[in-house]
């Protein structure tokens, strides 16, 4: 009998530090999840986004006039200054990019730092030109105070059916990252 | 009324009269001193690098067909196969002009999809440099350059609908 008593004694003995063992576990996955865990790098989407880039505003003076695409192609312009700041402060990326109204294509613009993804807007539709953009979630943590060697990747987009065409533009930059 | 319109016309000759005037002559004055005044010009207009590339390009449909002969061997009860695969290109010429006012040099690449990576690429011009757009007419026809592309390699005989099979990538610099 007392045998039997204390065999229930061990085992709750035992029990209890193997619950507390696992709360502390959960404790610690939990807060790893929320404040420690890297972000997924941005995939490429196979068709525009929805959503219209809401930093992109309108090229003033731009008519509109479209490049002579052939048919079943497309046709880009890019124009854009090589130099981009980041500033971790505020999350965002000062730049100077324009998809002029001469282009047939929409444009999702990312910068690309060592193939990682930074920074990616949503549709940038023709005769429209961004000044800022902001970071992508866990970008600022991947970043460094100095000065990187990246590039423009200009995805293109049939602005009708939203499919992404063959051609995939990359244009060489160099960023700025200030504290 | 006669004397009063003759003297307004004597008054306005007189008036109209040319006088000839002579500028005094300019004497040295011994305290006065000649003080030179030197300029120059500082050239302080920045002028940032802007680049304006245009990019146009084709259907980018090319056709995979294997043409031959497949001979039975009543020997061996199996085919001998001869056949010729040929790609052939619809809107495969890619184009760029340069409005910058920087050279650029626009280089190619071919990167196809891991489910068809059988399937190869290659350009007519793997890079096309282009002069600066200073001083040039918009449509001077230097600052334009062509490429074509072509598909090389095998494609699975299951694919018979145009399907995307990789992307060409035009890196600017």
């Amino acid at each position: 009998m007392s045998g039997n008593f204390e065999r229930k004694e061990i085992k709750k003995n035992w029990l209890i530090p193997v619950l507390m063992a696992g709360i502390v576990i959960c404790i610690g996955v939990t807060i790893w999840a929320l404040f420690f865990r890297q972000s997924g790098e941005a995939l490429v989407p196979d068709y525009a986004p929805q959503e219209t880039e809401q930093n992109a505003r309108p090229i003033e003076g731009d008519d509109g006039a479209k490049l002579d695409a052939p048919e079943g192609g497309g046709a880009i312009s890019l124009e854009y200054d090589s130099h981009v700041t980041v500033d971790l402060s505020d999350g965002k990326a000062y730049l100077s990019y324009a998809n002029p109204g001469k282009s047939t294509q929409d444009i999702v613009l990312r910068i690309e730092i060592q193939d990682t993804a930074v920074i990616q807007s949503g549709t940038i539709r023709p005769g429209n030109q961004v000044s800022e953009l902001e970071l992508l979630d866990g970008a600022a943590d991947k970043l460094q105070e100095g000065v990187y060697d990246a590039v423009f990747r200009i995805l293109s987009y049939d602005p009708v059916t939203g499919e992404k065409a063959m051609v995939d533009t990359l244009a060489e930059i160099t960023v700025t990252v200030q504290p | 009324m006669k004397k009063f319109v003759s003297i307004f016309l004597t008054l306005a000759l007189v008036l109209a009269m040319s006088t000839t005037a002579f500028a005094a002559t300019i004497e040295s004055n011994p305290d006065s001193r000649d003080i030179d005044v030197n300029a120059k010009y500082v050239g302080g207009v920045s002028v940032p690098t802007r680049y304006s590339v245009d990019l146009t390009w084709g259907a980018m449909e090319f056709t995979y067909t294997v043409s031959g002969t497949k001979t039975w061997d009543p020997e061996t009860h199996t085919y001998t196969t001869s056949t010729q695969p040929v790609w052939t290109a619809s809107g495969n010429t890619i184009t760029v002009t340069n409005h910058s006012n920087t050279d650029i040099t626009a280089s190619f690449a071919f990167s196809a999809l891991t489910a068809y990576n059988t399937v190869t690429g290659s350009f007519s011009s793997a890079s096309l440099t282009l002069p600066t757009a200073e001083g040039k007419a918009v449509n001077d026809a230097v600052l334009t350059g062509q490429t074509s592309f072509t598909l090389g390699g095998t494609l699975a005989s299951d694919i018979t609908d145009f399907t995307n099979v990789g992307t060409v990538i035009v890196t600017i610099s």
